[in-house]
């Protein structure tokens, strides 16, 4: 690892006596070992504040994090130990330049997401087009018979959308996943920058940061824009208290200023959904369901399942209920799917995709299955009904026992499997090391979080989720993997107030 | 408010109310078996044994502790109430106060790895009396942080109609151990008094009366007097006033508030001389056990369950969904 070769004692002196990882982008600093202009005065505050400081300031924001208890559940801890999501102070600073290129993105493929859904969902052209193959949907686990040929208000079939990019080695942000069913994050991104604030507060005024604390009214006007009705009943609908993400739920239902409810709170009546109040039963218009497709409605869906409510599809059916997001939007985010998004945006809007993926390559295609099976050590092989990374495998991490193993099981069932070029996520300056702790380059990824209110009426949030493998060469940012967080700065522009 | 958030309130209000008080009772009890002869004290565990259904072959103050403080199971154990007033507060938080939360939050941390040999360690004594300061806490809290809304409401009417049923449940348990001798025994004074300060009422006893323990006098004090915060009366008139802060937009509503001020009013036609004359506590309680049960049932299907608006029978079939029947 090219690290600095100085002594302890050197380098706490001057924790940015810190060297990027080759052959990687560093948001920090160039190739060339230079600050980049926007991270000049971030790198100057580290340097004068030294190691110790920024451990200090580290301790500060981690308690406040606790007293507020801002933590997530561990499941594998069967007494539901609540822990804090790791965070660290050193922030992310975006370019106001950057942000608008990638905004124009995000914006161009969720519009063209929304048409793609509104599609396959009504008259399915691009299939008839063969754009895209039919047996890609027909096959989908996530595709819901009950959205077939439901007209959804304005359009909008995924309301909230947390899309994960990814720098590659020159920089340009490119689409790993779409996340368009429950995408959750949102609570701890507003924290981190209110930790921040309590924490860095001249550094941050310093930068002249875009603010975010105006998602949830963000959120609400959109929900409150789906329903004809001119006052409606909004609630957000969660799995309940043992559920990872409970604390984003009750937080933005709070800070929405919204009921927060679960399946058992309501009920369905002549199609029509109603939640159980002390004075009676109250119509409900809009539900932000945190809960996931297969389990909204026992009775359309799984009957082993209570968190739903009997009776909810059909209300939607009938437009009585808006779901946001719509049941079935899994069917694009879907890693098959992925691949073919950039057709959808030429299909539906014809244009260029703005934004880059990740090149993915299908067992299906005869093309490409050679191609898979030569190359795997350098390939991450994904089973396409796989999700949470389960069943994933990196080519260059491998034994060569499960390097043959996949090689065969791909030849037996080629269509189960897609392939995509190893990344090289980026890195950032973080806070390492508890002891002898430094200032190191760690990997990371950038979930931001785009609200549409209309087909071409999408408001991306300005900042996003960074997350961070808090473990030296982790290229895997899940918190369940030892990740953690950072504040993401994005700058205004310099004509902007 | 959400059915179900009003009955996490209440049911909030009621296991914090609960733990206190059984907290005292085996407290005021314990004191009291330390000056007296082993017959008489097996009564008194026995009657408190039988009173919370803790089915012990042969009650003693052990088992009772085993039970009655520390049990994971029974509804009445202390630390299990403390859990469940912990849990019920952290799925609504957004409902109380910070404070609240904290201190729920802070007593859990204390409580969660207690055993009976830990309470023994610690000492009988402080350990009730770190409960019965848990539950005066919070409750003081909840009236000097908490919004006078309905959640607030619904908190004070757990706590109010648990203590009803609780100041029941204290003259049952006195009853059964008095009843073979209600003769004015040295143990039979010591027995109402310890009735008095089960529900912490032996001071404003002496300043309502004197320090003269007379049957007749305990009973009035403690079902009608209109001031002391734990008699009967003054807890139905909260439980009266405390309605009043939530709404009533249904007949079921409307007629709790009318039973709950007909059995304010049949307490005060009580004659107490008469109880002790005619032996008749028994009969009394009893009726009185029932009516506070009836208010308890009562608030529950007022409050808790909604009803569907309309009768169409919902037949399910399978794979297709809902199907109103024509």
């Amino acid at each position: 690892m090219p690290l600095s070769q100085t002594s302890a004692a050197h380098r706490s002196a001057n924790p940015m006596d810190y060297r990027a990882l080759s052959g990687f982008y560093d948001g920090v600093f160039a190739p060339n070992g230079e600050v980049r202009p926007e991270c000049r005065s971030l790198v100057s505050f580290i340097n004068k504040t030294g190691i110790e400081g920024l451990q200090s300031l580290q301790r500060d924001a981690d308690l406040s994090l606790l007293n507020q208890g801002i933590t997530f559940t561990v499941y594998a801890d069967d007494r539901g130990t609540e822990k804090i999501f790791p965070f660290d102070v050193i922030p992310r600073v975006i370019t106001a330049e950057r942000w608008e290129k990638l905004t124009l993105g995000l914006r161009q493929r969720l519009q063209a997401i929304n048409l793609l859904l509104q599609d396959i969902y009504s008259e399915q052209r691009i299939i008839k087009e063969k754009i895209i193959p039919a047996e890609l949907i027909a096959q989908s686990a996530h595709f819901c018979r009950a959205t077939m040929g439901v007209e959804v208000p304005k359009g909008v079939y995924v309301h909230v959308a947390g899309v994960d990019l990814i720098e590659n080695e020159s920089g340009a942000f490119v689409v790993l996943e779409d996340n368009l069913r429950v995408p959750s994050g949102v609570s701890y991104l507003l924290e981190n920058r209110i930790v921040m604030s309590r924490v860095l507060p001249d550094l941050l005024k310093r930068h002249r940061v875009r603010r975010v604390d105006h998602y949830p009214q963000i959120l609400l006007d959109a929900l409150r824009s789906m329903s004809s009705n001119s006052n409606p009943v909004i609630v957000v609908l969660t799995p309940g208290i043992y559920n990872s993400a409970y604390f984003e739920h009750s937080y933005l239902a709070a800070q929405m200023g919204v009921q927060l409810v679960e399946g058992r709170d309501l009920l369905v009546d002549g199609n029509h959904l109603f939640m159980k109040t002390t004075s009676g039963l109250k119509p409900v218009d809009v539900v932000y369901r945190r809960v996931d497709d297969e389990f909204i409605d026992p009775i359309a869906f799984r009957s082993d399942s209570m968190l739903g409510v009997p009776g909810l599809a059909n209300a939607y059916r009938k437009g009585n209920v808006i779901l946001a997001n719509a049941p079935g939007t899994g069917v694009v985010d879907d890693k098959a799917m992925y691949a073919f998004i950039p057709d959808a945006i030429r299909f539906y809007l014809n244009e260029e995709p703005l934004l880059k993926q990740v090149p993915t390559y299908m067992g299906r295609r005869s093309e490409d299955l050679p191609y898979i099976l030569s190359h795997l050590e350098e390939l991450v092989i994904k089973p396409t009904d796989g999700s949470g990374g389960y069943g994933l495998l990196v080519g260059s991490m491998a034994s060569q026992k499960e390097l043959s193993d996949t090689k065969r099981a791909i030849e037996q069932a080629p269509e189960k499997f897609v392939a995509q070029p190893i990344q090289r996520l980026s890195t950032l300056p973080t806070l390492v090391g508890t002891k002898s702790a430094d200032v190191a380059p760690r990997h990371v990824d950038l979930r931001p979080f785009c609200i549409s209110r209309g087909v071409d009426d999408i408001e991306v949030l300005p900042g996003g989720l960074t997350r961070v493998a808090l473990r030296k060469g982790n290229l895997v940012v899940n918190s369940s993997q030892g990740g953690g967080s950072k504040d993401t700065w994005v700058l205004q522009d310099q004509g902007q107030s | 408010m959400l059915s179900r958030l009003a009955r996490g309130l209440y049911d909030l209000g009621r296991v914090v109310e609960r733990a206190q008080h059984v907290a005292r009772i085996l407290e005021v009890n314990h004191k009291m078996s330390l000056e007296r002869t082993a017959s008489d004290e097996g009564e008194i565990w026995s009657a408190i044994s039988d009173s919370f259904s803790c089915h012990l072959a042969a009650p003693d103050e052990r088992g009772l502790y085993a039970t009655l403080i520390c049990s994971p199971d029974h509804p009445y154990s202390v630390l299990r109430c403390v859990a469940e007033a912990r849990d019920e507060g952290r799925s609504m938080r957004e409902q109380i106060s910070e404070e609240m939360w904290l201190h729920l939050n802070r007593t859990h941390l204390e409580l969660q790895s207690m055993t009976y040999e830990r309470v023994m360690v610690i000492g009988r004594s402080e350990f009730n009396r770190r409960i019965e300061i848990f539950a005066d806490a919070l409750h003081g809290l909840a009236d000097d942080t908490m919004i006078r809304d309905e959640s607030w409401a619904f908190l004070r009417l757990g706590k109010l109609i648990e203590r009803a049923l609780m100041v029941c449940r204290i003259l049952d348990i006195k009853r059964k151990s008095v009843a073979s001798h209600s003769d004015g025994r040295p143990v039979d004074v010591y027995q109402w008094q310890a009735l008095l300060r089960s529900l912490s009422g032996y001071e404003p006893y002496r300043r309502a009366y004197d320090a003269r323990v007379v049957p007749q006098r305990v009973l009035e004090f403690v079902l009608q007097n209109p001031d002391f915060p734990r008699s009967l009366t003054c807890t139905l008139s909260d439980i009266q006033t405390t309605l009043s802060f939530i709404s009533s937009s249904s007949e079921r509503q409307a007629n709790l508030g009318l039973t709950v001020i007909e059995l304010i009013e049949e307490l005060q036609s009580i004659d107490a001389q008469l109880i002790v004359a005619l032996g008749s506590l028994e009969q009394e309680v009893n009726a009185l056990e029932r009516a506070c049960s009836e208010i308890e049932k009562a608030v529950e299907i007022a409050y808790f369950t909604s009803l569907r608006p309309s009768s169409v029978p919902i037949v399910i079939s399978p794979g297709a969904g809902l199907v109103p029947q024509q």
